[in-house]
């Protein structure tokens, strides 16, 4: 029997759990399961004995852990290479030819950059660890396993292929029940990310039941070429009340499934948590004479590219792709002083503003002289991921800048470019396998950038040689035949369209066009760049690099798609081009803007040196929001999703949740508004103060700036925390900004009596006998920034205090914290002495060891968790006792 | 087995300071919590001011004990401590040595000069990371003693309050230690003074036994709570 020859023919059952097997055989709680390869070997045998018997054609190594970061949590980091290697020699033993060994390899206990603090570097230098002890005692597979963030499986997988080349890689993500890993990635993400990164199988195992894996194996099933694995658990594992975690499915349901997996796609199935010999034994017999599915996914040899969370097909309803091409310091001085100084905020204002303009991939590029643009490259597409969700274009002429870029990238990037120029292939070609991206091969060779169609589809069957030559499927290069000016060279913008059209006749490769090069020049660059646009959409463009904040450029897109079919029932058309009156030069969208009162000097947004080519129009209109329905302006409305926070630019022009809810009201634009409120929800300090001075010289009236800008967007901070995407320091930033907002504001209300300041009074203490307050003043900033006045008695406050402040000041409720078990019974003491005296005011009660059903059964009005939930039930209370609130 | 009875003064700068562990008190939730680069440089300031203002130190004293199912004797006369929970943990245990750490008033000064200061964000980050401090300065200790007593092992620092165990065998035992000397008190309601510091005991046992996460607190809705490793997931397969 040869079972690798199997592989991807017939289904191959793996085994299941191993450490509850050996706890079962003795192994303590919280002991370390891999130095049981040295110290009881014969445990760890009988596990895979147990389970060969059962019907596994494949056992996994008792490594999971084996890797010296958790090895050193037992002092065994020094054991790593004897422990793999004992693992795999224990396995093969035990197996005696009837079953193939995975060496296993978990996930390293630590989150890497830039969700934790484990450098990449430090994720690599630890699997690779491991994967040497595999090469010395080789496995039949590595499996990479149970790991949720798809940078470290990357991690895992570049290791593997680099110190054990010559065995096959699984590598398989874990998802939640939501059906996406917990750092957000989907299965097609999943699965074009891996698969690209070369590993021979993928897929997913524990964490969920079988139930939930079987749609998430169907998905995979569509983007990728290897055979699929899945080892789900014993079912969602159950918490028990004392601490130990159940798992609800028997071997007969978990058999069950066996059938459905492989119908899904699998053609690898075993068990994860949970899981016993006797899972495994019913599901082989499950699944015992049934064939995989033989044929590739449908999208597999179709180019891809992913963010961590999203990836972009290049399939007909998404074409052509558009890449924005703003970050990009050639020309714009602000922009290459950002990057110069390590500060970013332009790149990644920049990044916001383009995806929510439409912009489907970013292109990266840090070329500003005399920096460290490596650094400068791998800090900027660490930028760009931290603020949007789609993939990017690392571009550069340097290699060490790609590979820089290419490391620090989670998903699966395009690089821009390679040529025949001398050396560039060689240079970047190595880069893109090994980091699993996709490449744009420009037409230029030995001496330059021909002029001719036939002189540029000769060359691109070149470069689609060299790609593959380095393992590069030529579904993932794309070929860009070069716009040049039509200014200079007339000629030439015939030829390029007969270029697009051959290459993709004949290579069936994907083509690029950076558009703006074929105006320069020439008067009314936009519109020219627009109908060039179109020219070459018509005759098979695949990808435009424009600028997204060029509305005609966009429009055009949409109506391309339109006319091609692949915006069915023109939905996005109708949808975003169709409200819109459309002008054809600055001077008209000017007209127009003034006509609507809503024109701010749009240099603030676009001060940024020049405009960029192509970004004529843009100019004029960028600056306006996404409300100026009538206007040639609308960025913000683009098909494309906002980013998740709602975090817009400065200039405005985006989605954002207050943008949203002022033009569903069909008011006009502001973009003072605008950044009053984007200040709030991103906690400037800085900008506050001069803003609202802004807003007070143009006579704005403030209680409208607060009530319209600064409280929407500080409800929203609050709910940004709730949902845990901000955390303290953010929402204490934002609380901050508005706490200086409302204070220069106050008087100026005040001034104007145009309405009341402070919405009511709340008197707040720790409790007698207490002495913590840190959680009081963070309460206390929040409840000013909603416009309560607040008393702050501060800490270890006695009883006949609170209640003598209370009366005095006319509080509409009292907020008591206290941290320790030992001081709480003082809240219930002062809501009796309130009781007693004839006080009627609700108290409110918070702190740590408080809960809801203690603030019950002292008869407080009510409990918060923590500081946004005591700032709801402040304003609740003070609606149940005022009616609306209103300043 | 001869544990000195002594004062210790680590640098703060040599506290194993976790700062995940910041993070979480701050309510940052890996994968979810999108931090910018001020962000993450608040977090790297507020460390570091803590870190500035701490004085930790500490106070061990060691004492041999008697253990039954719901008593704990001590050889010091009258200092008795009667909990079923500390009973339990100290199953078996012939020994123990009393904790008395802090780092001195300072990270709560701080935080409190950073609040009247408007510096909202940062005094977050630097109460956070003073509780993290102490955190790390309880197991410097733990690290310090177990180089005195090489092959025994430690229970878990254990305190009055938790469990059954009387918050009012505070008093004793912060005197057993001799907390005073290092300028380490309770309030009337118990509250340690200054805030940032530990007190309790560690048991001296031959055999290892083990203890996960949070998992000898009942408070299972805290959200501070650590699981016990891997959930269920990784651990119990491989």
């Amino acid at each position: 029997m040869n079972l690798m020859e199997l592989l991807g023919r017939e289904v191959l059952v793996f085994d299941g759990a191993m450490g509850t097997m050996l706890q079962a055989q003795g192994l303590p709680p919280g002991a370390c399961p891999d130095v049981w390869c040295l110290e009881r070997p014969d445990a760890v045998a009988w596990v895979h004995r147990q389970y060969i018997e059962a019907g596994a054609q494949i056992v996994e190594t008792n490594t999971f852990g084996a890797n010296p970061l958790r090895l050193s949590h037992y002092g065994l980091e020094g054991k790593v290479k004897e422990i793999n290697r004992a693992a795999v020699r224990i396995a093969r033993e035990a197996a005696e030819g009837r079953a193939l060994v995975a060496g296993s390899m978990g996930p390293l206990g630590a989150l890497v950059e830039p969700l934790g603090e484990l450098s990449f570097d430090e994720a690599y230098a630890c699997f690779r660890a491991q994967a040497e002890a595999f090469r010395e005692e080789p496995p039949d597979f590595i499996i990479i396993e149970t790991i949720a963030d798809l940078n470290e499986l990357r991690a895992a997988l570049l290791a593997c292929k680099d110190a054990a080349p010559g065995i096959k890689v699984i590598a398989q993500i874990t998802l939640d029940p939501s059906g996406r890993s917990f750092t957000g990635t989907d299965p097609e993400t999943a699965g074009l990310v891996l698969q690209s990164l070369g590993a021979d199988v993928v897929g997913f195992n524990c964490s969920v039941g079988p139930d939930l894996l079987v749609e998430a194996v169907e998905r995979l099933a569509r983007v990728v070429r290897v055979p699929i694995s899945v080892q789900p658990n014993a079912g969602l594992p159950l918490l028990q009340p004392d601490g130990r975690t159940t798992f609800p499915m028997g071997p007969e349901e978990f058999a069950s499934y066996g059938p459905r997996l492989v119908a899904a796609g699998a053609s690898l199935v075993g068990g994860c948590c949970g899981t016993t010999p006797e899972h495994i034994r019913r599901l082989r017999s499950a699944v015992d004479g049934l064939k995989p599915r033989q044929q590739p996914g449908p999208l597999s040899s179709t180019l891809g590219l992913a963010s961590r969370t999203r990836s972009v097909f290049f399939v007909e309803e998404n074409l052509p792709v558009v890449i924005g091409e703003r970050i990009n310091p050639t020309g714009r001085k602000l922009l290459a002083q950002d990057i110069r100084e390590g500060t970013f905020t332009r790149v990644r204002q920049e990044a916001k503003r383009q995806v929510a303009a439409g912009a489907q991939v970013l292109d990266v590029n840090v070329g500003v002289p005399l920096i460290d643009e490596a650094a400068a490259m791998a800090k900027a597409v660490r930028v760009v991921q931290d603020a949007v969700d789609v993939p990017l274009c690392i571009d550069s002429s340097g290699a060490s800048v790609l590979e820089a870029g290419l490391k620090a990238c989670v998903g699966r990037p395009l690089v821009n470019s390679f040529s025949l120029e001398e050396g560039r292939a060689e240079a970047v070609l190595p880069l893109v396998k090994r980091y699993g991206a996709a490449v744009i091969g420009l037409t230029i060779d030995e001496k330059g950038i021909p002029s001719s169609a036939e002189q540029r589809l000769a060359i691109a069957r070149r470069l689609v040689a060299k790609a593959e030559e380095y393992g590069i499927p030529r579904h993932d290069v794309v070929i860009d035949p070069l716009a040049l000016t039509a200014g200079a060279q007339q000629a030439q913008a015939r030829e390029t369209l007969k270029a697009i059209r051959w290459i993709r006749e004949e290579l069936g490769c994907r083509t690029s066009l950076g558009v703006s090069n074929i105006s320069f020049g020439l008067p009314h660059r936009p519109f020219l760049n627009a109908v060039y646009l179109s020219m070459a959409a018509a005759v098979g463009l695949d990808m435009a690099i424009v600028n997204p904040l060029d509305e005609r450029m966009m429009d055009t897109i949409r109506a391309v798609r339109l006319f091609l079919n692949r915006d069915r029932n023109a939905r996005v058309y109708m949808e975003v081009v169709g409200p819109k009156r459309l002008v054809h030069t600055q001077e008209e969208a000017v007209a127009q803007l003034r006509k609507a009162g809503a024109l701010v000097e749009s240099a603030s947004a676009e001060a940024d040196g020049k405009p960029q080519a192509g970004a004529g129009s843009t100019a004029a209109t960028g600056a306006t929001t996404p409300k100026e329905a009538g206007s040639a302006a609308g960025a913000g409305r683009a098909e494309a999703e906002a980013p998740a926070t709602a975090t817009g630019n400065q200039g405005g022009g985006e989605a954002s949740g207050q943008q949203g809810a002022a033009q569903a009201g069909g008011k006009p634009a502001d973009p003072l508004g605008s950044q009053l409120y984007q200040a709030v929800l991103e906690g400037d300090q800085e900008r506050i103060v001069p803003l609202v001075e802004l807003g007070l010289a143009e006579g704005r009236d403030p209680m409208a700036m607060l009530n319209e800008y600064l409280i929407p967007a500080i409800e929203e901070v609050g709910r940004l925390f709730g949902e845990g995407i901000y955390f303290l320091p953010q929402l204490m930033l934002s609380a901050g900004t508005m706490k200086k907002a409302f204070s220069r504001l106050k008087p100026e209300i005040q001034k104007a009596k145009a309405g009341q300041t402070e919405i009511g009074t709340i008197v707040l203490a720790t409790v007698q006998g207490d002495i913590h307050d840190i959680g009081k003043n963070i309460v206390a900033v929040l409840l000013e920034n909603y416009g309560f006045k607040v008393v702050d008695l501060g800490r270890d406050v006695k009883n006949e205090r609170v209640l003598e402040e209370a009366r005095r000041v006319g509080a509409d409720m009292v907020g008591l914290s206290a941290l320790m078990t030992t001081t709480m019974p003082q809240m219930k003491r002062v809501i009796e002495l309130f009781a007693k005296e004839g006080f009627d005011c609700p108290v409110l009660v918070g702190g740590a060891a408080t809960t809801r059903a203690f603030a019950e059964q002292i008869g407080a009005r009510g409990y918060g968790r923590d500081a946004q939930e005591a700032v709801t039930l402040a304003l609740e209370v003070l609606r149940e006792r005022k009616g609306v609130v209103k300043r | 087995m001869a544990i000195p009875l002594r004062v210790l003064r680590p640098a703060a700068t040599n506290l194993p300071l976790d700062r995940e562990e910041v993070l979480r008190y701050l309510g940052y939730r890996p994968g979810v919590t999108r931090l910018t680069e001020r962000d993450r440089w608040l977090v790297d300031e507020g460390i570091r001011l803590a870190i500035d203002v701490a004085a930790p130190v500490a106070r061990l004293g060691y004492c041999a004990v008697t253990v039954d199912r719901q008593t704990v004797s001590t050889r010091v006369p009258g200092l008795v401590w009667r909990s079923r929970t500390l009973a339990g943990l100290l199953r078996g245990v012939e020994a123990v040595t009393v904790v008395a750490a802090t780092l001195g008033p300072g990270v709560e000064d701080l935080t409190r000069r950073l609040f009247r200061e408007e510096q909202y964000a940062l005094a977050t980050v630097v109460d956070a990371a003073g509780t993290a401090l102490v955190q790390a300065l309880g197991r410097w200790i733990r690290d310090y003693l177990q180089r005195q007593g090489p092959g025994l092992h430690l229970t878990p620092l254990y305190g009055p309050g938790y469990g059954d165990w009387p918050v009012e065998d505070l008093a004793g035992l912060l005197e057993a230690a001799g907390a005073a000397a290092i300028g380490l008190g309770a309030t009337s309601a118990f509250c340690l003074t200054p805030l940032k510091s530990l007190v309790g005991i560690m048991g001296w046992t031959s055999t290892e036994r083990s203890w996960t996460g949070c998992s000898l607190c009942s408070r299972t809705d805290c959200p501070y709570r650590e699981e016990a490793h891997h959930g269920g997931k990784g651990r119990d397969r491989r």
